[in-house]
């Protein structure tokens, strides 16, 4: 057992030391830690009730007691912010992995098998390209409830499209490689090579587009909370901007409940696509080896 | 290229037939039927009892709701392909078509000129970038192109508007027009909508140009390894001739065909960006439309927008296959 855990370690370490070649990549994987530790533990680090208001102190500029200010009802922004990028991540995370489940899926069979099924499935694949996502998105969410579950869902329902085609173009390529021949010989299964064989292959470009699909997950989610279509239980970075606005933030001078909840979302839409960049050094194995 | 325009065409509809059809079984794999989902929310939107009345019975003679789903849904795509959407709920007489009509105008007008000046300006900077790889100019072109997809459009609208109409009020804070003030002529009315549209589009242009420089800067460092470019240089043209007559020309292909491509996106750019400054255009009905939960408004916007993405993204085809002889060959 222990040599099973070692072999796996030595792996880590090894891959790792090439993903460490990039600074971009580096630089991503701090911001997405520091955003998780800060989600992860925010009942510990926020200093105050993100929903407690403190109707004495209406658009307190930043200081000693509110760090980042309070917004209009005298809600603490900072407090705000750090439960808010639970929601930036559990959206970003669950919406690309639906998104990325979707899209593998119709990749590997469309690709896998050619043919008539291949013809349905990139039709479909086209339509969901080209219709406009997020007005799309802003339909369904208004007609089926903006919960938090709806919104993660839609986005990630939305969102596969472009997966499918680049799934689907490498496993074009995979399945004329010999060792698919010598398994169709030895008598595997379709599902069996699908799933044992082509799937483990293109693992690493799935994860990483997985990762990259997230930046357009926290995007979409931030703009249909800005236009309103988030669940009112939740608070959310797109939300505490919007609401803002809607408040007069603007014309009392109060910068902060827009500024900073804006940074925080391009901060982790950045983090994750630079991870994404880095971790496009593992999956292509050409970059790895000039290294 | 007939075939080809034919066959595009027929695609297109069967798109947007089904994009009717999404719109179209929404609401009734909804409990109750549509017209009950409309009057309850017609009853917390509008607190007429009256009006609820007349909304229904415009609802109802519009989808033919006593008859089955299959005659229903045949009224609504002849219906739709009439140019009639349905009436809306918060401005109850007038038609959704109508509303959409008067509030195109205010979106052209800040549409049409950012994405002009985001195209002479990707064409001109991507250029030059391309031109010395690596300098400063080409690696802020490189880095803002790549991060501005991660900043929100309504953001960077929201600190446009706070910079340059609060701290510093050089714009107005929003509007199209300045209110009460009657134009005596054409001229006075122009500078006035002008000075409003200006930092829209301003900061629409912004928001989308860096990410255009870097297509054309790619694009130019294509070209730019082509055997043409040296044999420009071995002719002894100068390096202004070859950048711009002979490798930028080439190089703008995609940027042409991308003025219709990228129109959808622009759209649904100005849902925010027309939310922030308070300009009356399509994109603030849309933003309306959802705060009062106006159904038929959204639905006819949806359409609306599904069709202009539709015939732009069909144009840009047929663009690039017009100006591009290679793809042509490449088809026959």
């Amino acid at each position: 057992m222990s040599s099973i855990i070692k072999r796996a370690l030595k792996k880590f370490v090894k891959y790792f030391r090439i993903f460490s070649a990039s600074k971009v990549g580096i630089a991503g994987l701090i911001i997405i830690i520091v955003f998780l530790i800060l989600a992860l533990g925010a009942s510990i680090i926020a200093p105050y009730d993100p929903k407690a208001t403190y109707v004495s102190r209406p658009f307190t500029p930043p200081g000693f007691k509110h760090l980042l200010g309070t917004d209009e009802a005298g809600r603490d922004v900072l407090s705000q912010i750090i439960y808010g990028s639970q929601v930036a991540l559990i959206v970003g995370f669950s919406a690309a992995a639906v998104s990325t489940a979707i899209g593998t899926l119709i990749g590997l069979i469309s690709g896998y098998y050619g043919g008539a099924i291949d013809t349905v499935l990139m039709r479909i694949t086209d339509i969901f390209l080209i219709i406009p996502m997020l007005p799309l998105a802003i339909l369904l969410a208004l007609f089926f409830g903006p919960s938090l579950l709806n919104i993660i869902v839609l986005i990630g329902f939305l969102g596969w499209p472009g997966l499918a085609r680049q799934i689907r173009a490498q496993v074009l390529s995979l399945k004329e490689l010999p060792f698919v021949e010598a398994l169709h010989a030895l008598g595997a299964s379709s599902r069996r090579i699908i799933f044992f064989h082509l799937l483990p292959n293109i693992s690493g470009l799935i994860f990483a587009s997985m990762i990259g699909g997230s930046v357009g997950a926290i995007l979409a989610e931030s703009g249909l909370a800005f236009l309103g279509l988030s669940d009112p239980r939740i608070i959310s970075w797109g939300r505490i901007v919007a609401r803002a606005i809607g408040s007069g933030a603007l014309v009392r001078g109060a910068w902060w409940p827009l500024v900073f909840p804006g940074l925080c979302i391009a901060l982790l839409a950045c983090g994750f696509s630079f991870f994404s960049h880095g971790l496009m050094l593992l999956v292509s194995p050409f970059l790895r080896e000039r290294r | 290229m007939w075939r080809f325009i034919v066959k595009r065409l027929i695609q297109l509809f069967f798109v947007f037939i089904i994009a009717l059809t999404v719109i179209f079984i929404i609401p009734r794999l909804l409990p109750g039927n549509p017209a009950q989902f409309y009057i309850t929310q017609v009853g917390t939107t509008v607190p007429m009892s009256e009006y609820a009345v007349q909304v229904r019975e415009e609802i109802m003679k519009r989808y033919g709701l006593t008859k089955s789903y299959a005659e229903q849904f045949v009224l609504y795509l002849i219906n739709t392909f009439q140019g009639y959407l349905g009436v809306s709920m918060t401005y109850f007489p007038r038609t959704v078509v109508e509303l959409i009509l008067s509030r195109l105008p205010w979106t052209l007008a800040i549409m049409i000129p950012a994405r002009i000046l985001t195209f002479l300006l990707g064409y001109f900077i991507g250029t030059i970038a391309a031109w010395k790889p690596g300098r400063k100019l080409d690696v802020v072109i490189q880095f803002a192109g790549l991060s501005t997809i991660a900043f929100p459009i309504f953001w960077v609208g929201a600190l446009m508007l706070m910079v340059f109409s609060y701290y510093i009020p050089i714009f107005p804070r929003g509007g199209s027009l300045t209110p009460g003030v009657v134009h005596k002529d054409i001229w006075s009315f122009l500078v006035d909508a002008t000075y409003h549209a200006a930092l829209p589009i301003i900061t629409l242009t912004i928001f989308s140009f860096f990410g255009e420089a870097l297509i054309m800067r790619n694009n130019m460092l294509m070209v730019l390894r082509e055997d043409y470019i040296l044999t420009a240089f071995a002719k002894g043209l100068s390096e202004r001739t070859v950048m711009f007559k002979h490798a930028a020309r080439n190089a703008l292909l995609p940027l042409v065909t991308g003025l219709f491509a990228g129109l959808g996106y622009l759209i649904v750019g100005s849902i925010f960006i027309e939310t922030i400054f308070a300009y009356p255009g399509v994109g603030y009905l849309f933003n309306q439309a959802i705060l009062l939960r106006d159904y038929p408004l959204v639905q006819g916007l949806f359409i609306l927008i599904t069709a202009i993405t539709l015939i732009s993204n069909f144009i840009a085809d047929l663009l690039y296959r017009l100006l591009d002889p290679r793809v042509r060959l490449f088809e026959d």
